[in-house]
């Protein structure tokens, strides 16, 4: 009896022990995903001898991820390219997290924002690439504003630029003129109030800002010419005063239900009691997307103007961003990889990217046709004039060494101005302030 | 051969052993961890450097730190006493010969297990500056300047607490329950031949009794207080400004946004410390109240 209650409890406990063993090795390969626990692991094709893994966001939404990796994949059979997404809403923080430590749980992974590619170049997991093998005559400026210390670290898949989006139903029944591909900021705020209608239940408002901190900034920099990574923030007290007289007087919605609730922006847009919103040529490709699977049924007649302009400067600065293609350092296939960055970033992925009516990097006349003919894209020629007459891109976050400080204080200066903790003059000075201790 | 004793003691140590070595493994040994990297400075891929107490120097000017431990403190003195109060409160109603007490109980528990996420967007939902059920309400009975909940500078935090009881407070009226139903009923039954009231049973019977069950629930209030975090990046993403920033929200942004691991650690043992003297002081406090 005892012998067996023995043997017994020597059994569980054995049990108790494989199953937490096995619990450890699951909990361990749990704690490497944690990072990926929202991902979906999109598995383009199977076989092949060299697998890529490939970090990208909005696997579902963004459509011209899988195209570009499928591509590839017809032509080099020799390799498979898994798609990981890491979701939208935090990309630069799940990546920065999956690639601490100098381990490559990606070969490729495509970069959202310049503060993601300058903290991951300094913390030395993106590889140079051979700028040998790179043909610049196709990228134009785009690819030189991303060089860091002379060296190449990404190369652009998307080039977006800011235009002014507007609902032509809004504007008919306001009767006021559709925007030109010339207005001042003076004679947007003013279009802006016109189109607004504060009646309970039935709002309509002027503009849309989405809750980024470069939506206004960006703003004074492109139509003041300044580089935001410099200091010196004073030329965006009109910027801010002017955007927070529309928040108070409900020309636009309020900066704090925004964060709160989540909006959005084409889902503002969408409802279809926006006029007006400044947003970048991404949301064109999302817009029609959108509207083709039925999602927005308010929103009929729309299309682009260009970016309104200071007084006294002409028409055609814009704030803009990219999205880039890198390689991982700690890759193990690196050649095959720069390979693959080459196709995506180069002119082979911007042809796909085009045909989903998203801006590439590699930007040609014709690439711009290809884009111009997408179904549902705006092609009246104001909005092609307006696409087509970008002259000058300021970056939402400039690439420059202190990018990641400056951009933490322009975020946390541009929540306490916009949910109103601080007047515009303090969060500027508070702004000011904390630039100039960065440089001690 | 090991004595009977040695043997009992080995079969209880591996009964321990499988939690204690994931334990080890997963909680205790990332702990120590982090206590040493508060002594040093790493993004996580370039090198780690000792830099000393200097991550403790820029802790005493980050205004945002202190705005954090403020935030905290006021959130955990306000989260604790009401939710334990109501959370007893319900519990002595519930406990009474009251019709249809299960369906109550089970919907003042439901909160604490539905999805905290669900829970937070439906929050908010009901709290929207805009379009919300509470905001209708207050405007039909008249109020003017209604408040804007989560986007508001002044009712944030109250919006963030009022979400935290409320989604606790069945969790700590089932243990109230349980202590309830613990107190002999004789005590009761010579209390009313004594001539005792209401609220001289409460006063004399019930609290004395329920003591162990309220020290063990305000101790878990507090702990998990001080350690807040999912629900005020559900509510209000430590805003607006900084007014909902509690400590554990700091420590994430800094580690994980900007990758400064080791000022975080050492704010996270800032954060530990704390913890750890409150409960010693109510540790000692039940002790001489127990003592008195």
């Amino acid at each position: 009896m005892r012998n067996q209650k023995r043997t017994l409890s020597l059994l569980l406990i054995m049990a108790i022990v494989m199953q937490m063993l096995a619990g450890c090795a699951a909990g361990k390969n749990e704690t490497q995903a944690a990072g990926t626990e929202n991902a979906e692991k999109v598995i383009v094709a199977d076989g092949g001898k060299t697998e890529l893994k490939w970090a990208v966001w909005s696997a579902d939404t963004q459509p011209y991820w899988e195209p570009i990796a499928k591509e590839y994949m017809s032509r080099n059979p020799n390799v498979s390219i898994e798609i990981i997404d890491l979701g939208a809403t935090d990309y630069s923080t799940a990546l920065a997290t999956q690639l601490a430590g100098n381990k490559a749980p990606f070969d490729v992974v495509a970069i959202k924002d310049s503060a993601s590619y300058i903290s991951l170049i300094t913390k030395g997991v993106l590889m140079q690439l051979d700028d040998s093998k790179i043909n610049k005559d196709s990228y134009g400026e785009t690819l030189d504003v991303l060089t860091w210390q002379d060296q190449y670290y990404t190369l652009p898949l998307r080039s977006d630029f800011y235009v002014m989006f507007y609902n032509k139903d809004v504007f008919d029944k306001a009767g006021v003129a559709y925007p030109t591909n010339d207005m001042t900021f003076e004679e947007y705020d003013a279009m802006v109030k016109s189109l607004t209608d504060t009646t309970f239940g039935t709002e309509t408002y002027g503009t849309h800002y989405h809750t980024w901190n470069f939506c206004i900034q960006g703003m004074a920099a492109a139509g003041e010419d300044r580089n935001t990574l410099e200091g010196d923030y004073e030329y965006m007290k009109p910027y801010y005063d002017m955007v927070l007289e529309q928040q108070r007087e409900k020309v636009c919605m309020d900066y704090s239900t925004l964060k709160t609730s989540g909006l959005h922006y084409t889902g503002a847009f969408g409802q279809g009691n926006i006029g007006t919103m400044l947003m970048g040529t991404w949301a064109i490709g999302t817009l029609i997307t959108r509207i083709n699977e039925g999602q927005y049924p308010d929103l009929q007649e729309w299309a682009v103007a260009s970016y309104p302009h200071k007084e006294g400067t002409e028409s055609g600065s814009t704030l803009g961003n990219f999205v880039g293609m890198s390689v991982v350092k700690a890759s193990e296939h690196v050649e095959i990889a720069e390979d693959f960055v080459r196709f995506a970033g180069g002119e082979e992925g911007a042809k796909i990217v085009a045909s989903k009516g998203y801006m590439p990097g590699a930007m040609s006349d014709d690439t711009l046709e290809v884009v111009f003919s997408v179904p549902g894209f705006p092609a009246d020629e104001q909005s092609k004039e307006a696409i087509l007459n970008v002259k000058k891109i300021y970056l939402e976050t400039p690439i420059g060494e202190n990018c990641v400080e400056v951009d933490q204080i322009l975020t946390t200066g541009h929540d306490y101005i916009m949910t109103g903790v601080m007047t515009s003059d303090e969060g500027i000075s508070y702004m000011n302030e904390e630039f100039t201790k960065l440089k001690k | 051969m090991l004595s009977r004793k040695r043997k009992k003691s080995l079969v209880a140590y591996s009964f321990i052993a499988p939690n204690f070595i994931g334990f080890s493994i997963f909680t205790l040994g990332p702990v120590i961890y982090a206590f040493i990297l508060a002594f040093h400075s790493w993004n996580g891929n370039n090198p780690i450097e000792f830099v000393g107490l200097e991550n403790f120097v820029i802790m005493g000017s980050d205004s945002r730190f202190w705005a954090a431990l403020k935030n905290t403190i006021v959130y955990t003195v306000s989260v604790v006493p009401v939710t334990m109060m109501l959370a007893l409160g319900l519990a002595l109603l519930l406990n009474a010969k009251v019709m249809g007490k299960e369906i109550f109980r089970t919907i003042v528990f439901f909160p604490y297990v539905a999805s905290l996420v669900a829970c937070a967007a439906v929050w908010n939902i009901i709290f929207s500056p805009g379009a919300g059920l509470v905001n209708i309400i207050l405007n039909a009975l008249g109020v003017e300047n209604l408040p804007r909940w989560a986007a508001d500078k002044q009712w944030a935090m109250f919006t963030v607490v009022a979400f935290s009881i409320w989604k606790d407070v069945g969790y700590y009226m089932i243990i109230y329950l349980a202590g309830l139903q613990g107190i002999s009923g004789e005590l009761y039954e010579a209390a009313s031949l004594d001539g005792a009231g209401g609220i001289q049973k409460f006063r004399y019977i019930t609290w004395p009794q329920l003591r162990p069950t309220t020290f063990f629930i305000v101790i878990m209030l507090t702990i998990n207080g001080f350690k807040i975090y999912d629900r005020v990046m559900l509510i209000t993403e430590g805003g607006p400004g900084t007014e909902t920033l509690v400590l554990v929200y700091h420590i994430y942004d800094k580690a994980f946004k900007s990758s400064q691991f080791g000022y975080a650690s050492a704010m996270a043992i800032v954060l530990f410390a704390l913890v750890l003297i409150v409960t010693l002081v109510q540790f000692k406090g039940e002790k001489k109240y127990a003592n008195s």
